[in-house]
């Protein structure tokens, strides 16, 4: 079979097509909710953040009005990690939103593609590691005012026995203690969610590139 | 809408080229769909629709982040194509178009989508335009995807 014998087949299937489904039909696809991997993306992110403005709302008007205002320094605390919060959604969504765009030449789309999945899973990383340093500083935070006993005898925090730099030396060492398998996990996992379709599109690139 | 309607057959090769499922066809097609109903109003007139509309079929083909099933590759995909009642000669046209998209299944995404537009009858400039490598690349690619296509359609016409 050559060539030409494949391209009288290939136009063939051309005409038949065209009149056997109508307008209809496209219409009701467009009713139905996109399936494609980024739209479902973009829904799990609008879904995370309803809910942590739902929770966040509830817990820091808990906190603020509960405990004899005792706990309000805790309202503060959830404020700021929820503003935090909303910081890491608008870059994510942004960055969804960059990914959406499929318009533009098949090899710069890819190029562009893998830049921004790449900037996303930074961004899902350092967003991960982040919260281990301010989770144990506002535990730390808790703790120092809310259990006196704990934090007197604990080397964790100032007393007649600990000195200023075996306090910050421990904190140093608790804090690289969860901070690298916490790492090492979000590099395992995102590697899993990302990294064979980032490799994928970047071998499709470096094909597209080669002579 | 009418635009899309009437090139419904280019997205559905499109699909065919990517997908070797039924399920899978239908998705990105509505996926495509959605894409060009999407971009549209971005849509300047500086290309030639038809290249716009290849430019978002092919990105969302090929930038596809579903994970595909691995299937056992069988000689031809499991559906084809409609239309191809009215052609006479049913039978060998269908058994030459298995062939085809058995060929086809074997090479890589963008050797893909270089003979779609080759199969097309597309100029170099537009193919430059839709896939944004440039001409003295594209016709080396091209001599080397042909060669390949020919060595695979004869095989899978020998091996069947």
């Amino acid at each position: 079979m050559d060539l030409d014998q494949l391209k009288d087949i290939w136009k063939g299937l051309d005409e038949p097509v065209a009149g056997r489904q109508g307008k209809q039909e496209i219409l009701n696809m467009l009713k139905k909710r996109s399936q494609g991997p980024i739209a479902k993306m973009k829904r799990n992110l609008l879904f995370e953040l309803i809910s942590v403005i739902i929770l966040y709302s509830a817990l820091i008007t808990h906190y603020l009005t509960a405990f004899d205002h005792e706990l309000q320094s805790v309202a503060w605390f959830l404020l700021v990690i929820g503003v935090l919060f909303l910081v890491y959604y608008f870059l994510k969504n942004k960055l969804l939103n960059e990914m959406q765009q499929v318009s533009g030449k098949v090899r710069f789309h890819l190029e562009r593609q893998v830049i921004t999945l790449e900037k996303y899973v930074r961004i899902y990383m350092i967003a991960g590691v982040i919260m281990v340093p301010v989770c144990l500083a506002f535990f730390g935070w808790i703790f120092y005012n809310q259990v006196e006993d704990f934090s007197k005898s604990s080397i964790l925090f100032p007393s007649d026995t600990n000195s200023l730099w075996k306090v910050i030396l421990a904190w140093l060492i608790l804090t690289l203690a969860l901070i690298i398998p916490v790492y090492f996990a979000y590099v395992w996992i995102l590697n899993k969610m990302y990294g064979k379709h980032i490799d994928k599109l970047k071998q499709i690139i470096k094909e597209m590139s080669e002579e | 809408m009418a635009l899309v309607n009437q090139h419904r057959p280019m997205l559905f090769k499109v699909c065919n080229l990517y997908c070797r499922q039924e399920y899978e066809r239908q998705d990105l097609f509505q996926e495509i769909v959605i894409q060009l109903w999407r971009a549209y109003p971005g849509f300047r007139g500086e290309s030639k629709f038809s290249t716009w509309m290849y430019r978002i079929a092919l990105n969302t083909a090929i930038s596809d982040l579903r994970k595909k099933k691995h299937h056992i590759i069988t000689t031809e995909p499991d559906g084809l194509p409609d239309g191809i009642d009215d052609i006479q000669n049913y039978q060998e046209k269908e058994d030459k178009l298995k062939q085809l998209y058995t060929a086809i299944g074997q090479l890589t995404e963008i050797e893909k989508a270089i003979v779609m537009l080759y199969l097309e009858d597309k100029s170099y400039d537009e193919m430059e335009d839709i896939l944004g490598i440039n001409q003295n690349n594209l016709r080396v690619k091209m001599n080397r995807v042909k060669d390949k296509l020919r060595k695979l359609t004869k095989a899978v016409e020998y091996g069947s």
